[in-house]
């Protein structure tokens, strides 16, 4: 299904979940009765179109963005996926950890100390990506906006900044992946070969919460891959072919 | 190491979607993209390498396609997408699927063309059976931190061989980084903490 503006909010959590953390990231909170998703986004002082899009591409991987819709910024992007990161640091990693923790406090045995010094070392590779992100490619996304838009308003041939000049967001896009592997090897390891913990609950706790922390990066690779990339690209193209 | 990649350019969203379907039977290491047209393959080959192409040509519409709009590099991996069961007059793809191909057909002949391009068998993949006392040597090199290089020094054969062991061990156990293999290693007893360590 494919959100629209008339969709009432309250559909777009039923017909999947995971996009509480997306609804909440926009400091949308619950309780919006049967408004639409309109209604709610004018409330919050939300733009409706970048919202949609966002939910969208979240929810269907086959979701495309549509160029004629494409009137949010750069900096709306990223101002969205630094929260995201945000989340993934400082809440739902921290969680994990802690459950994990919790686990070994039960079980005593140096099986589990691997599984969390494993995960440590999972959560600094995640922090050195993100950190990554949030200091080489967004910056590098925000300053190709604001120098394409003083292109056109000018119109005329400026001196190009020299991170314009450095880099280009293939390069970028070619050093992004691989960073869910270890997630991918830990619910492996936790499933086919820790010894048996006897806190099923725990454990199962522990794999949802893998699981969704996985799927939550994918949808979040491909907002990144499919509404931003795409966008700095296209004014990468635009630039280049004026200097 | 990762798996493998495709790409399907196909302007019918019912057959995108079935041929979705069917290289799912691949396994959990596949990788699939589509586009529905030509400006967004163009736009993916701009940021995504994919190792194969699955295209209809009808969707690119002029004669020499081909050689206008896929790259060098995957003309060697591109299958064509027909849906007429005859295959065109002077065939420029390496592989073909027509529309009434059946599933275990189309699964064939994309497992060959991978066999063909990557020197992988891939025929066997249904299955994953417990690794070998040979793959089990690799893991405890590996966990021992050795390069495959050193590996394959130590045990007389190619470092290509090793790539190879390496890669069906990812695929038996579902584990694909270094430390990833090193927690597995120490939980099977295949090498212990101070061996690491030291």
């Amino acid at each position: 299904m494919i959100f629209t503006e008339n969709t009432k909010m309250a559909d777009l959590i039923h017909a999947n979940y995971l996009l509480l953390s997306v609804i909440n990231r926009f400091g949308i909170k619950l309780g919006f009765g049967e408004k639409s998703v309109r209604q709610v986004c004018d409330e919050e002082g939300v733009d409706t179109g970048f919202f949609l899009e966002i939910a969208n591409a979240f929810h269907d991987k086959d979701y495309f963005p549509q160029k004629q819709l494409q009137t949010y910024s750069v900096k709306q992007i990223v101002d969205y996926l630094k929260t995201t990161h945000n989340y993934y640091l400082n809440e739902k990693v921290p969680e994990i950890e802690e459950l994990i923790d919790k686990m070994i406090l039960k079980q005593e045995g140096r099986s589990l100390d691997l599984v969390r010094d494993f995960f440590g070392q999972y959560r600094h590779e995640l922090a050195a990506h993100i950190r990554h992100e949030d200091e080489l490619v967004f910056p590098y996304a925000l300053e190709v906006e604001a120098f394409y838009k003083r292109l056109r308003e000018r119109g005329e041939v400026l001196e190009v900044p020299s991170i314009v000049k450095k880099f280009s967001m293939k390069k970028f896009s070619k050093e992004h992946e691989n960073i869910e592997d270890k997630l991918y090897d830990l619910k492996n390891i936790l499933i086919k070969y820790t010894p048996p913990v006897d806190d099923h609950a725990l454990v199962n706790h522990i794999l949802f919460d893998l699981f969704s922390l996985e799927k939550d990066l994918n949808d979040h690779s491909r907002i990144e891959d499919k509404i931003m990339v795409p966008k700095v690209v296209e004014m990468e193209k635009a630039i280049a072919s004026v200097i | 190491m990762s798996g493998i990649s495709f790409l399907i350019c196909e302007n019918s969203y019912i057959i995108r979607k079935g041929l979705l379907r069917v290289l799912e039977e691949l396994g959990e290491n596949v990788e699939i993209k589509e586009v529905d047209g030509i400006e967004g393959f163009r736009r993916h080959l701009d940021y995504f390498e994919p190792d194969f192409l699955i295209v209809n040509p009808q969707v690119f519409g002029t004669e020499n396609f081909f050689y206008t709009d896929i790259p060098a590099r995957l003309r060697k991996c591109a299958i064509g997408l027909y849906s007429c069961p005859d295959l065109p007059e002077n065939p420029v793809f390496p592989e073909f699927i027509a529309l009434n191909d059946t599933k275990s057909n189309i699964l064939e002949k994309i497992k060959s063309l991978i066999t063909r391009c990557k020197g992988e068998n891939y025929s066997n993949t249904g299955s994953s059976p417990e690794i070998t006392g040979r793959e089990k040597l690799i893991v405890k090199y590996v966990a021992l931190g050795l390069t495959n290089k050193e590996i394959a020094d130590k045990l007389f054969i190619s470092s290509h061989t090793v790539v190879t062991h390496r890669r069906n061990i990812t695929r038996k156990l579902g584990i694909k980084t270094v430390s990833g293999l090193t927690v597995y290693a120490i939980l099977n007893n295949i090498v212990n903490i101070e061996e690491i360590n030291r």
